[in-house]
This record gives C-alpha cells, structure tokens and sequence, in this order.
C-alpha cells in the first residue's frame, strides 16, 4: 500500500518522462504487478488526454487520417480573400522592417561601408605611392671624361652613377 | 637632435656625410657583414655575387667645407657640402686621377638617400663608393 501511494506519487513525472532511469524500472516492475496502479496510470493518462484535446477547436482534424486528408490537395471551398491594395505595405518599408529586425543599424553601416571605400581607394589612388613621390636624390649636373650613366629604380632611394671610363686601361683595385 | 642642426634661418648647420668604398664581384663570395644595412640597395641594382668592404668613414661637414677620400693609389673623390637646408643637401663630388679630374657631379640628397657611384675595375671587377647624408 505503502508502496503504491510512492508510485502514484511518481505517476506525472513518468508520463512527463521526468523519472530518474533508476527509477523507472522498478516503477514499472510495480505496474507489471498491481492492477490498481495500472488502472490509475491509464486514468492519468486519459486526464491528459482530454485536457490537450479541450485547446484544439473541433474544426482541427485530430486523427491521423484526418490530417493527412487536409494535406492531399483536398480542393478549397472558398478561394484566398486578396489583400487590399491600400492595406499593403510597400516593398521599400517592408526591406526596411527586414533589415531593422535583424539589428540593421543604418548609421554605422554607412560608415563601415565608407571606410571600406576609402580603404579600397587607397590602393588604387596615387596617394603616396612612390611614382608620384618626390626623388630623394636629383643629380643636377654632370661632367665626366668616360660614359656615364644614371640608375633610379623605382623600388628603392637609391641612385646609381655608373661611369665606364673611355680608355680601355682598367686600373686593379 | 634635428633642431640643433637645423637654426630657424632654415639652413642645417652642419651635415653628417657617410661614405663607403666597395669592391664588388661576380666571382664566388659572401657579402661583407658590415655591408648588411645596405646590401638591400646594392641587390637592387646589381648582380654581383661578392660584396666586400674596403673602407667606409662617417664626417660632419659644414657648409662650404669638403673632404678629401682615397678611392685608390691614383684616383681620389673629394666631397664638398655647398649647400644644406631642412630637406636637402646640395654636394659636389669631384673624381680625379693623378690629380685631375675625370669626373664631377653636382647632386642635391634628402636625408638618408644613397647615392652609388661605381665603374668597372679589373677582371670582373667593380669598385662603388657609397654616400649618405644624414642631419
């Protein structure tokens, strides 16, 4: 007796399949053997059962056939009502409520975008890129007995005089 | 540092000249270690396999002064600072060889660019002198 008045005490957090695991073997071993817990189980059950079938309205297919009925192209009786024109939101509001429901901020949007811009920009446009730099070395004039000539490239500050002397006598360094 | 240098007249009162003598060459070799701040710009210009320093000096010029520096037993580049400003360095540069002159440049620098001067020598051979102002 003792022992039933536990188990019915269980009996919600069985059906909400709340019990511990090692609980529920022994709750059931108790049920395999006491009709008078099974039978209030099955009322449990059945105090569910109708208390969830009170919330659906009685126009709601419930069974199994009934639903699968509403879902095979069973032909409408009356066709879809079309939304009023002036009841309709335009398109722009619409993606806009769209953009502000997922946290769309406009302002540091614009101002993201505007740097991503200017950074873009910046590779492109000449700003201080070494051909529109000024030439750290300027060689203003030159005199010179043999050939001489003038080396800048362009990736580096230097400058290069090469002079190769006319007679063919090479001195040894 | 730089205001030192440079008095509100805005012409730099004295110009630290550096200077290199280089031997360069294709044969087999290493790059000389005292050469690595610089072996960046001579690897942009040329393709010689050995870099070797022969001599190199740092000299603080004033305006209208010069220095006179060794190339070799007979040639001799004498530097002379004619003009210095908060941006630029105006120098001469006069090469002469038994006492005269086979070459001369008039030539305006920033500060810290690298002006290379070099010819061929002998054997595969290249002699390059190496100057940087600094103020």
């Amino acid at each position: 007796m003792r022992r039933c008045r536990k188990i019915q005490k269980d009996m919600d957090r069985y059906l909400d399949r709340e019990l511990s695991p090692e609980k529920v073997r022994p709750f059931e071993d108790h049920l395999r053997s006491c009709q008078k817990c099974r039978q209030v189980l099955e009322q449990k059950r059945e105090q569910r059962r109708q208390r969830i079938l009170g919330l659906i309205p009685e126009d709601v297919p419930i069974t199994t056939e009934e639903i699968l009925a509403s879902v095979q192209g069973k032909p409408l009786t009356e066709p879809i009502p079309e939304i009023p024109e002036e009841s309709r939101a335009p398109s722009i509001s619409r993606w806009w409520d769209t953009l502000r429901r997922f946290a769309f901020r406009p302002a540091p949007a614009i101002a993201l975008a505007l740097c991503i811009i200017a950074l873009g920009l910046s590779f492109f446009l000449p700003f201080g890129s070494k051909k529109n730099r000024e030439p750290g070395i300027v060689i203003e004039q030159i005199e010179s007995s043999g050939t001489v000539m003038i080396f800048q490239p362009e990736q580096t500050d230097t400058t290069l005089i090469w002079i190769v002397p006319q007679d063919e006598k090479k001195e040894a360094t | 540092m730089i205001n030192l240098l440079i008095p509100p007249s805005g012409e730099a009162a004295s110009v630290e000249l550096e200077w290199r003598i280089i031997a360069a060459s294709h044969q087999k070799g290493s790059v000389d270690p005292r050469l690595k701040d610089i072996y960046r710009n001579l690897g942009a210009i040329f393709n010689y396999n050995s870099y070797k320093l022969v001599n190199m000096n740092r000299v603080r010029l004033s305006p209208n002064q010069s220095v006179s520096i060794p190339l070799s037993n007979v040639k001799t580049c004498i530097i002379k600072l004619t003009q210095a400003s908060p941006k630029w360095v105006h120098i001469q540069i006069q090469i002469t060889k038994k006492g005269q002159t086979i070459f001369g440049t008039n030539a305006r620098l920033m500060n810290g660019r690298m002006l290379l001067l070099g010819g061929p020598s002998s054997k595969g051979k290249a002699l390059i002198f190496s100057l940087r102002s600094f103020w």
